[in-house]
């Protein structure tokens, strides 16, 4: 059976992660439509990654960072903040909705947070429908 | 016992001690860390929130991980220092350590014991439980505590909490195989016990006791007629050659074989009668112990190996002594109390007036002697109950029991008596008889005379006395006197040294040793008639005595467990009352006239139902399920015991307070304590304070004392061309995942062409798993390896969210056996599964397989880490010469580096002669009004022109500023101008790390705003440590997460130099003028925000490459 949804879900190697391997503990689950793949910090993630997930059929893109102050490489969420500002004009531009890109930020211990925020996204991508891209595969 | 040499002994684990310890590593000295508790920074578990939102827990975890695995720490913990004496080292410290029952150094973290557990208290709570998935050590904790009552009231020691708690959940054959740990009759004793047990069951404080002994018959009956009797799973470890003569197969004599067979000593019992089993084959009827039950019981002994030799009484033709000649190493006697008590009153001899014993015999060979038409059993305990019900049995019309004491204090089992009054047997209390009467020798009548009660007799009963003219006769035709019996010790030679007592007792020692070398004795003989379970405890360790004996060990030596045990907890008075199972029996007109087993045993219903009322009161029952459940992980062990160790060492740190039994002991100058400060700790930026002034005083006192070369473990890393890719899954003790699955995606990775070999490994964090995945990588020559396991990265990086067994697996691989962790990627597959709402679903085959092929493609292009060794100088610039400064650089010194103190502008008035003096004594330059005109490069290169009259450059490793300098004033160069001070103290997560600036190596003091913490020179001697610690971090530390530049690629843009907030990344021109970028990797934190900006992709992180994770995209999307 296939997903008719996907989602890739970028985290942070540290507080997102962490929230990540918590719910792992409790047993969360984790909707079955988000791919997830670890990055050593959220500033780490260059436009071209973002748009490479929208062209291989990704409905949307979240992005998990550290809170603005908790960073362990200080500038990490400011960083991503700016890139997600243009990416997102950039998929306009490509007729994605910058919606379709999402930036949360979360504390070590949220990992309830962030099953709630992962739901919330998938609902809204579902609700914006399949991705003009992943449409025509 | 090798004792290991340190340069400190640090108690307790708060943070500041952790500080201390992780400092004075890092400088380079070995240190060890006593705690009491089971845990590390146990006040860090109570989730404190941090001013910056991150709570306390998750902010220290990556420090804590950190001082926990740190080659030069060593922790103990449930530890306390017994002992301190001067040595040859310097002080040596007696440690002595709980037992902590599980291994935290192997276990998995799989969980499988606190699922298997079958103890649920309050209804679902388990005595297995952890605080914190971020614990260090990250293992389970067992809640045990003192033995409950009833283990404590058996004489046996049997195990009674466990094995309800095991028949609770259904595990009948479970229970009984723990049931027989202790003794290996417990369908007799199931059956006939008196057990002491219940009397003390705390259900009864509740409601009814529970009816242990009930249950115990139960699970013997299950397996006889469910399945086979599962004897033969009793190992026997290792064999002696001492063989051991008993004598006696009662219960105590078949008790000390068993165990001498469980304990590799053959046992050869000499039984009087034609068959063995003792009283209870010949006093126990039918009714009660059916013979099947006992001669099954017996057959296991001796299939164990135990022979038996009937219709040998020893004696006159067969002497104890002779045994020693035949070859015997020791000799037990176990021959019970069998002669017969009598009233010494007149008419005992008349034809018609019987012993119990005797009676009994004749009935239990299987004989069906006359009985009389009115009988009188005269006696109160349990074999006058017996008595009457067998002659009952027999056909007599009337049985009266006469006996001289009142229904509260009658020996017999209330119990007991009830079944003979509901058979219909009339009790006299308080009736002695004082003569028989007969015509021609035959008996008539029985004179009785009724008693009152008297004083309080030695015994604690009453002592009954005759009431004057109260005689009353009584017409009888039979009468069985049953008051008792006392050993019969006619077998013993008159010139045997084994003494005896006036109560025809023999007389032994606490070891049950008699006064005859290697001749023990144990049971009735040396009690005198007590209960079959007393004369089995005593059996038992009688038997463990001629061990010792054998062995030639003191029997006091290690025998008790001398652990602390918490007590077992107050009954919840909210228990719920529930009424106690009934044994279901025939009915009375069904059994009086046969000797059919009148109870039937419960049924399975009931045993459960029964089981659950035990309101498990001791915590953790010790039933060893979870032994079993741990399986090949094996770090389990309801055994331990006390541990003691010795270490030596040179110096204490104890931050808060001195325990006494360390100051008359140690000089003062060796225990570094700040026992005023206490009060003035309030918060952990306070501990991490006092941790690292601590720290910087110790490593300052032991710089001139004999150093401890620290174990450093370091193989050389080989990373090979080709691809041959080995899968290797781990499934946590089989948690992860399912067959089915794990199946599944290794027959998919073994379809690509080059993955050699797919395998299943059960615990990749355990040595063995590491053997096992080194083993095939060895075979199979393989140059990539893809572990699925909880491992996120194969990096030498602690993360938030790592933990002991990841940190684990990656030390075994990586520092044990010197795999390069370049040739692997790692997936945490076990999140993965966690994560998904069913474990089975083609869905998540799906994505395991998608994960799996992403790893693959990776793994393939995997390319070799940057692992640099750097060696900085010892070299440190000191400016702003105040008084903490001064006090740093005299510190620094002492430590051995080499010091510049630079100051603009001469302040010798705040500085005292001493400190300034030893600036003078010591070797540090002093350039005293320098201005600084420029401060650049980067961590051990750090370049600072000075103008002093004349200019001068300084290369130094490290730079400390004074409280006093304002950063934002100094000149800095090149990328160190950039956005690098605008953070201090660094944000959450470091604030295990003092004063350090956004650049690495450049440092600044700041002072507390407590005025308490100024004093003693604290603030420059924590300074002093963090200078020193990073010097010494660098000698070891090998980075391979930095960034790495294609100088082809770059176009010199600078994006990175701007971005980095480390300063880690130089805009340098080559010879030809062009500009590229270069990265210090001393500065370099892997974090790949130049990446992001890298308008050309010249610059990279080599363990995740932008191919990489545009790889892993393409792959699981799809």
């Amino acid at each position: 059976m296939k997903m008719d949804f996907k989602i890739l879900f970028f985290l942070c190697n540290w507080a997102p992660w962490s929230c990540y391997l918590e719910m792992g503990e409790n047993k969360t689950p984790l909707p079955g439509e988000v791919k997830v793949i670890r990055v050593m910090c959220a500033s780490r993630i260059i436009p071209a990654h973002i748009l490479k997930a929208f062209s291989v059929g990704a409905d949307g893109v979240l992005i998990g960072s550290c809170m603005d102050d908790n960073c362990q490489n200080l500038f990490g969420p400011s960083v991503v903040q700016d890139h997600i500002v243009n990416t997102g004009e950039l998929m306009e531009l490509l007729g994605l909705k910058k919606e379709r890109l999402a930036l949360k930020k979360f504390f070590p211990h949220e990992s309830e947070e962030m099953a709630r925020e992962v739901e919330e996204f998938l609902v809204q991508i579902k609700k914006m429908g399949k991705s003009p891209i992943a449409a025509t595969f | 016992m090798s004792v290991e040499n340190y340069s400190t002994l640090i108690i307790g684990s708060d943070i500041e001690s952790l500080k201390a310890a992780y400092d004075l590593a890092v400088i380079g000295h070995r240190v060890i860390l006593v705690e009491e508790g089971r845990e590390l920074a146990p006040s860090l578990l109570k989730m404190e929130t941090l001013p910056s939102g991150v709570k306390s827990v998750h902010a220290f975890h990556p420090l804590l991980m950190a001082v926990y695995n740190h080659p030069n720490i060593d922790i103990v913990t449930l530890s306390k220092v017994d002992e301190v004496h001067h040595s040859k080292f310097g002080f040596t410290a007696i440690i002595r350590q709980e037992p902590s029952f599980i291994e935290s150094s192997v276990c998995c973290f799989c969980g499988k014991c606190r699922d298997i557990c079958p103890v649920d208290i309050n209804g679902g709570k388990k005595p297995l439980y952890y605080l914190s998935t971020l614990g260090i050590p990250r293992t389970f904790f067992i809640d045990k505590r003192e033995d409950p009552p009833c283990k404590k009231a058996c004489p046996l020691g049997i195990n009674i909490q466990g094995y309800l708690a095991l028949i609770s959940k259904g595990k009948f054959v479970e229970a009984l195989e723990l049931v027989r740990e202790s003794t290996p009759l417990a369908g007799v004793l199931g059956r006939i016990c008196t057990h002491p047990c219940e009397n003390e069951c705390r259900r009864g404080e509740v409601d009814e006791p529970v009816s242990i002994c009930r249950s115990k018959r139960f699970i013997s009956d299950y397996e006889m007629r469910v399945k086979k009797p599962s004897y033969s799973k009793l190992k026997i470890h290792r064999i002696y050659k001492e063989k051991i003569a008993i004598i006696g197969s009662g219960p105590a004599g078949l008790t000390a074989a068993w165990e001498l067979a469980r304990a590799g000593y053959s046992s050869t019992i000499f039984e009087a009668m034609s068959s063995p089993g003792g009283m209870l084959r010949t006093a126990i009827t039918e009714f009660r112990l059916p013979k099947d039950v006992l001669n099954e019981e017996i057959k296991a002994i001796t299939d164990l190996g135990v022979k038996i030799v009937t219709d040998t009484p020893i004696g006159k033709k067969k002497p104890i002594e002779s045994m020693f000649e035949e070859g015997f190493d020791a000799v037990l006697i176990t021959t019970g109390a069998y002669l017969n008590k009598k009233f010494g009153i007149s008419g005992e001899e008349l034809h018609g007036v019987q012993s119990c014993i005797p009676f009994l015999r004749k009935v239990n060979v299987g004989k069906k002697p006359r009985v009389g038409n009115i009988t009188a059993v005269f006696g109160g305990g349990n074999s006058a109950m017996e008595t009457a019900r067998t002659i009952l049995r027999l056909g007599a019309k009337e049985v009266h029991v006469f006996c001289w004491r009142p229904p509260e204090e009658i020996e017999a089992d209330p119990y007991e008596i009830a079944m003979a009054v509901e058979e219909g047997i009339e009790i006299h209390y308080l009736t002695s008889p004082i003569a028989f009467m007969g015509t021609n020798g035959v008996l008539k009548k029985v004179i009785c005379v009724k008693m009152r009660l008297g004083s309080l007799g030695p015994d604690g009963f009453h002592q009954p006395l005759p009431i004057q003219g109260s005689e009353f006769e009584k017409d009888i035709d039979m009468a069985v006197i049953a008051i008792g019996q006392e050993p019969d010790l006619s077998f013993l030679s008159k010139d045997s040294p084994i003494s005896v007592s006036k109560r025809s007792t023999i007389y032994v020692n606490d070891a049950y040793h008699t006064e005859q070398k290697g001749v023990f004795a144990a049971g009735d003989v040396v009690t005198g008639a007590s209960t079959i379970v007393q004369a089995m405890g005593a059996a038992k360790k009688a038997a463990f005595s001629i061990h010792r004996f054998l062995r030639g060990e003191k029997w006091e030596e290690g025998m008790e467990d001398k652990s602390i045990k918490e007590p077992i907890p107050s009954i919840d008075p909210e228990t719920r009352k529930v009424p106690r199972n009934e044994v279901p029996m025939l009915k009375t007109e069904e059994r009086i006239h046969n000797f059919n087993e009148v109870e039937l045993g419960f049924t399975k219903e009931q045993a459960v139902a029964e089981a659950n009322r035990c309101i498990n009161c001791g915590i953790c029952s010790g039933c060893r399920l979870c032994e079993s459940a741990c399986g090949e992980v094996n770090a389990i062990s309801h055994s331990s015991m006390v541990k003691y160790m010795e270490c030596n060492f040179q110096s204490l740190i104890s931050p808060k307070k001195v325990d006494e039994k360390f100051l008359g002991r140690l000089p003062p100058e060796r225990i570094f304590c700040e026992e005023e400060l206490e009060e003035s700790i309030t918060d952990l930026d306070d501990a991490v304070f006092l941790g690292a002034g601590l720290a910087g005083r110790v490593a300052a006192f032991l710089a001139s004392k004999m150093r401890v070369v620290p174990k450093v473990k370091r193989k050389s890393f080989h990373f090979k061309k080709g691809i041959k890719i080995g899968v290797f899954l781990c499934t946590c003790n089989e948690t992860i995942g399912n067959k089915e699955i794990l199946g599944e995606l290794l027959k998919f990775s073994s379809s690509f062409d080059d993955v050699v070999c797919a395998r299943i490994v059960n615990s990749a964090c355990h040595p063995q798993g590491g053997e096992e995945i080194i083993k095939i990588i060895n075979e199979k020559k393989l140059t990539r390896v893809f572990l699925g396991s909880c491992v996120c990265c194969s990096l030498d990086m602690i993360c938030t969210a790592c933990n002991d067994q990841r940190l684990r697996l990656k030390r075994n691989l990586f520092s044990i056996y010197g795999l390069n962790p370049s040739i692997f990627e790692m997936v945490n597959f076990k999140n993965f599964f966690n994560t998904r709402s069913s474990p089975v679903s083609s869905v998540v085959l799906d994505s395991a397989k998608e994960l799996l092929e992403a790893a693959l493609v990776r793994a393939r292009s995997l390319k070799k880490l940057p692992s640099e060794l750097t060696q900085l100088e010892k070299t440190v610039a000191v400016v702003g010469a105040d008084l903490t400064a001064c006090h740093a650089a005299n510190e620094l010194e002492r430590m051995g580096h080499h010091v510049f103190l630079i100051d603009e502008e001469v302040k010798r008035e705040n500085i005292p002669e001493k400190t300034w003096n030893k600036i003078a004594i010591n070797k540090i330059t002093y350039h005293s009004g320098a201005e600084i005109i420029s401060i650049s490069g980067f961590m051990g290169n750090f370049c600072i022109d000075l103008k002093d009259g004349k200019s001068t450059k300084i290369i130094v490793s490290s730079i400390l500023f004074s409280n006093e300098v304002a950063l934002a004033n100094i000149p800095f160069l090149g990328n160190l101008s950039k956005k690098a001070f605008s953070h201090l103290p660094l944000p959450g997560f470091q604030s295990f790390y003092l004063w350090s600036t956004g650049i690495p190596g450049i440092f600044q003091i700041v002072i507390p705003d407590k005025p308490d913490f100024s004093k003693k020179n604290l603030p420059g001697e924590a300074a002093a440590a963090q200078v020193s610690a990073l010097m010494g971090k660098m000698k070891i530390r090998e980075k391979n997460i930095v960034a790495w530049v294609t100088k082809e690629l770059c176009r010199g843009c600078g994006n990175c130099e701007e971005i980095c907030p480390f300063a880690g990344v130089e805009i340098e021109t080559d010879e030809m003028g062009r500009k590229y970028a270069q990265v210090i990797p001393v500065h370099c934190q892997g974090c790949g925000a130049c990446l992001s900006v890298c308008p050309t992709g010249a610059i990279e992180i080599l363990h995740k490459t932008t191919k990489h994770i545009d790889d892993i995209i393409k792959v699981i999307m799809k």
